[in-house]
């Protein structure tokens, strides 16, 4: 839509800034997180990471390898340890014993399908209350959705969990099972979705984000004129009330979002990154840890990127505002 | 004679205040507007120039908004009374007394408006704003949002002639590389580009009459002189009626065929262009001949400033005339009324009318 | 142009009735912290005898006001309310802490934009995204995984996680200020720095995003602590933390004893109300008396 020539030079630009920055992202904070490692109080626990890393690649180890790895300081640890894990090498977990990498990888989409739902199910159900509140129809109504929206997102999670699972086999005897590793079944999917879309904030900060920011739009200027034309107000309100907004609050609470998973993974025995991160930190299995942020974070900040790269795109004056 | 392609009669607008008073902002506005005629209507800001337009529209978002009187819009399809049922949504009393109370059931009357006027707007009525940079959505390029009020309202038109039909418009408005600028964004482009654009925007729809609030205000003086030229040759070359709103005299010399001037809301003198602009002429309310003298005196549109403490008397003015505080016309004679009947609009010739009781024969 | 904005409909009664839900408001938040510190104190000091450990096997999962227990018993007969007065314990020092390292070294960070603009205004940007890349909880096990499950290491991560933040937000401020020519004024008139800084910037402009920064941090630091006694890595057994005071009654919550395991998590949710209402009051006062 926007692609000519002449645009095309700031649209890049802008993305490669972002993916720039993205990529030090990444870095500075594997570094952060390693040298936190580094620094642990235990004396072993680094020493046996790095010899993990070396057992994975079959080389015999001797003695002079181990004086090597005893000795090495922050930076040479790092670097030894980052061209293991850029060839896909993460280590060994200590629980079990299997590579990190793939179990994590493997984990990851299921936290995935966990976090997507969650969202779309909140964008969903905040539309009829965003379009009750915003067109005025029953102001009553609306008022008393704000109140028990702003009052439900209050609430602990892990507490409300307990109480759906409750409220769910009383009074609907629906029983969510533990998770059947060999046919996902979509029945035990609903509580946790509806538990990570109503109970982390995500639907209260949708609805609170697009109310306001709709509300500010429908009193621009640039509205009044496509009323006088007859054009469909939806359309030209979208992209700055609800897009932008979306674009934002998605890239601001994702990582929220996956700290809340953590607590309902480990409620619902789902097996997905969150119930990893809880386990590992149970059983102090530090390269499995490791590998986990690493890979969380990566997610996250690839999903962060997108949202740039989507705002980018549908928006004519990101590129051009770089500039100035 | 045909019949007018806009009437409006006793058009009456108030706002709500917090202490439950209520802002007079149009009282009694009654105009027509034929095919082919440009009306300007002149004065100061917060007269209720573009509050008219607006509730025209309606597209006045107030509460309560307008309360009183008819719009009749009459174009080859159909004739409709836009503010039909209003009485049904609306209950008055104590109607222009101090203790004025007035209820009126907005949502609903939003919503039958929006139905009313859903044919209208656009396609037989077009309006163009004072700062054209923000009436764009400035996430969309011009080119697609002309195409859009062409797909809207131009039956049996797909995309690409709508673009073929922007372009030619864009050409028509004098702008220079129109396919190029089809896809420019609006803050790229220069503050007169940007209006002639909207005038495009506005015209692509081939309205029947087109509205402009303020057209050049806020344009450099040379731009000014260019929208001018611009919306002169439109007006001899489209068939188009206009609604012209201004406080700035010259346009409404080289543009209007006749003109209204407003003070407070009220309708204070309605006339043909050569009755109002007659410098030296006496038959004017004293409103008008302080604006003509101010603009003759200095030869560059000067704007009256008024003074705040004016606003406040506004409950006051239903039971006197509004502008008896600076009157300069009053005698012994007339002094009574003027502080105690609201003067109507006197027909002083065939053309003219003033709201004054000096020229009450 | 001339905008006509939409006036609402005045109505006294709505008047006074909002004026009567702001005072119930700061009553409601004066109560909730009010109680909170009193908790802290009487605990901390032992003001009065209170048992903790006492296990009344008499009256297992009670619910409130049953045989001299005002909030019921847990799973081993405990009383609730003790145990709830003693958990306050667990977040309110941490938790303080945690807000005074992001508040003073975020408002810190945040005024030296004033002096080395761009660069600076890059280098926080870059961590609050770095920040906003790991959910926070997920460093938090890291950190008790490696070093210990201590609250006040925790408290310290949480603590410097929100000094970009924060210092973000000021640097906005800042930035807006410096169209208002106090700035260069001051510097002019050798006002020394750390009084600009200080009084002018910090306390005079910016003191409703500290304030309200403060308010959220500490409920954050709550909401932070709770999960992870939940979880199990903060607070252990048999000190009672509001969070694993939860885990210990949700089984049972399961099989339909409600209160043991809802009473702390109201007691949670009427504290983290209690501070996002503080912030938003407190910004609301001064945004009054201060309208620019």
């Amino acid at each position: 839509m926007i692609l000519r020539t002449e645009t095309i030079r700031p649209i890049s630009k802008a993305l490669f800034n972002a993916f720039f920055s993205s990529v030090l992202i990444i870095f500075f904070l594997s570094f952060l997180v390693f040298s936190l490692v580094y620094i642990s109080p235990g004396e072993t626990l680094l020493q046996d990471y790095l010899l993990s890393l070396q057992d994975n690649t079959d080389t015999d180890i001797n003695d002079a390898d181990l004086e090597d790895i005893a000795q090495a300081n922050l930076p040479q640890a790092y670097m030894s340890w980052l061209s293991a894990s850029i060839n896909g090498n993460l280590g060994v977990s200590i629980s079990n014993g299997l590579p990190v990498l793939d179990q994590v990888l493997e984990l990851t989409l299921n936290t995935l399908y966990l976090i997507i739902s969650a969202l779309l199910i909140g964008l969903l159900s905040s539309f009829p209350l965003v379009a009750l509140s915003v067109t005025n129809t029953m102001p009553l109504l609306t008022r008393l959705i704000n109140t028990t929206i702003k009052l439900l997102s209050f609430l602990p999670l892990f507490w409300l969990a307990y109480l759906l699972i409750y409220i769910s086999t009383s009074g609907f005897d629906y029983y969510p099972l533990a998770m059947n590793y060999d046919n996902m079944n979509f029945s035990q999917f609903i509580l946790p979705v509806i538990l990570l879309s109503f109970g982390s904030g995500v639907l209260v900060d949708i609805y609170q984000q697009l109310n306001s920011e709709i509300k500010r739009v429908l009193n621009e200027d640039y509205i009044l004129c496509a009323r006088a034309k007859g054009a469909s107000i939806f359309k030209h309100v979208f992209k700055e009330g609800i897009a932008f907004p979306l674009l934002n609050l998605i890239s601001n609470r994702i990582a929220y979002l996956f700290g809340a998973t953590i607590i309902v993974e480990q409620i619902f025995n789902w097996p997905g990154i969150g119930r990893l991160l809880w386990q590992a930190t149970q059983d102090r299995d530090i390269p499995l840890l490791l590998g986990a942020v690493i890979v969380t974070a990566i997610v996250i900040r690839t999903a962060h990127f997108s949202a740039q790269l989507i705002y980018v795109l549908i928006n004519p004056r990101a590129s051009h505002e770089q500039d100035k | 004679m045909t019949t007018p392609l806009l009437t409006v009669k006793d058009l009456c607008v108030r706002f709500r205040q917090e202490n439950n008073s209520f802002i007079p902002a149009l009282n009694h506005i009654s105009f027509q507007v034929n095919n082919n005629e440009v009306l300007g209507i002149i004065g100061e800001s917060g007269s209720g120039k573009s509050i008219t337009l607006l509730s025209l529209l309606g597209l006045l978002q107030a509460n309560p908004g307008v309360i009183k009187g008819s719009i009749t819009i009459d174009t080859q399809q159909n004739r409709i009374d836009t503010l039909e049922h209003l009485d049904q949504y609306v209950s008055i009393s104590h109607y222009e007394k101090p203790n004025e109370s007035i209820e009126k059931d907005c949502t609903a009357w939003n919503k039958l408006q929006r139905k009313r006027y859903k044919d209208i707007l656009g396609k037989h009525i077009a309006m163009i704003f004072q700062n054209s940079r923000l009436a764009f959505n400035p996430y969309y390029s011009i080119g697609k949002q002309i195409s859009e009020s062409i797909l809207l309202h131009k039956p049996g038109s797909n995309k690409k002639m709508a673009k073929d039909l922007a372009i030619r418009w864009l050409k028509r408005v004098k702008m220079q590389a129109p396919d190029i600028r089809y896809n420019n964004n609006p803050y790229g482009l220069s503050g007169g580009m940007c209006q002639r654009a909207m005038i495009a925007m506005a015209l692509a729809s081939e309205p029947d009459l087109l509205i402009a609030d303020e057209p050049t205000t806020g344009l450099d003086a040379t731009i000014q002189n260019d929208i001018l030229s611009l919306l002169e040759e439109i007006k001899n070359q489209e068939k188009l009626s206009m609604i012209i709103v201004s406080h700035d005299f010259t346009i409404m010399h080289r543009l209007a065929n006749r003109i209204l001037v407003y003070y407070k809301g009220f309708v204070v003198e309605e006339g043909s262009k050569n009755d109002i602009l007659a410098i030296h002429s006496r038959q004017h309310h004293p409103y008008t001949a302080l604006l003509l003298n101010a603009e003759s005196e200095n030869m560059v549109e000067k704007e009256i400033e008024t003074t705040k403490t004016e606003s406040q008397k506004n409950q006051l003015f239903f039971s006197a005339c509004p502008y008896t505080s600076r009157c300069g016309f009053r005698t012994v004679r007339i002094q009574d009324k003027c502080h105690n009947h609201l003067p109507p609009l006197i027909q002083v010739s065939d053309t003219q009318k003033i709201r004054c009781w000096a020229f009450e024969k | 142009m001339n905008r006509i904005n939409k006036p609402l409909p005045f109505k006294r009664k709505h008047f006074i009735l909002r004026r009567w839900i702001d005072r119930l408001i700061v009553l409601y938040c004066l109560v909730v912290l009010g109680s909170v510190l009193t908790a802290f104190t009487i605990t901390q000091f032992n003001i009065i005898e209170l048992d903790y450990e006492a296990m009344d096997f008499q009256s297992i999962l009670t619910p409130p006001l049953t045989n001299g227990h005002i909030l019921g018993t847990d799973y081993l007969g405990r009383d609730l309310f003790n145990r709830l007065l003693l958990g306050t314990h667990a977040y309110l020092l941490p938790g303080l802490m945690a807000v005074s390292i992001s508040i003073l070294f975020g408002a810190l960070l945040g005024s030296l934009t004033l002096f080395a603009n761009k660069r600076l205004r890059k280098v926080i940007t870059l961590s609050t995204e770095l920040m906003q890349t790991t959910p926070r909880l997920v460093i938090l096990l890291l950190i008790i995984a490696i070093f210990e499950a201590n609250i006040y290491y925790v408290m310290l991560v949480i603590g410097i996680t929100n000094i970009p933040t924060v210092a973000n937000l000021i640097s906005h401020r800042i930035d807006i200020l410096r169209n208002k020519r106090f700035i260069e004024a001051s510097i002019a008139n050798a006002t020394p720095i750390h009084i600009l800084i200080f009084k002018h910037i910090l306390w005079y402009n910016c003191r409703t995003i500290l304030i309200s920064q403060a308010a959220l941090g500490m409920a954050e630091a709550v909401l932070m602590e709770t999960s992870l006694s939940y979880l199990g890595f903060g607070v252990q057994e048999p000190t009672p933390s509001w969070g694993n005071m939860v885990q210990a009654g949700s089984n049972y919550l399961l099989q339909g004893n409600l209160w043991s395991s809802s009473i702390p998590a109201l007691a949670i949710m009427s504290v983290l109300l209690a501070f996002y209402l503080l912030a938003e009051v407190v910004v609301k006062q001064l945004n009054k008396r201060h309208s620019l």
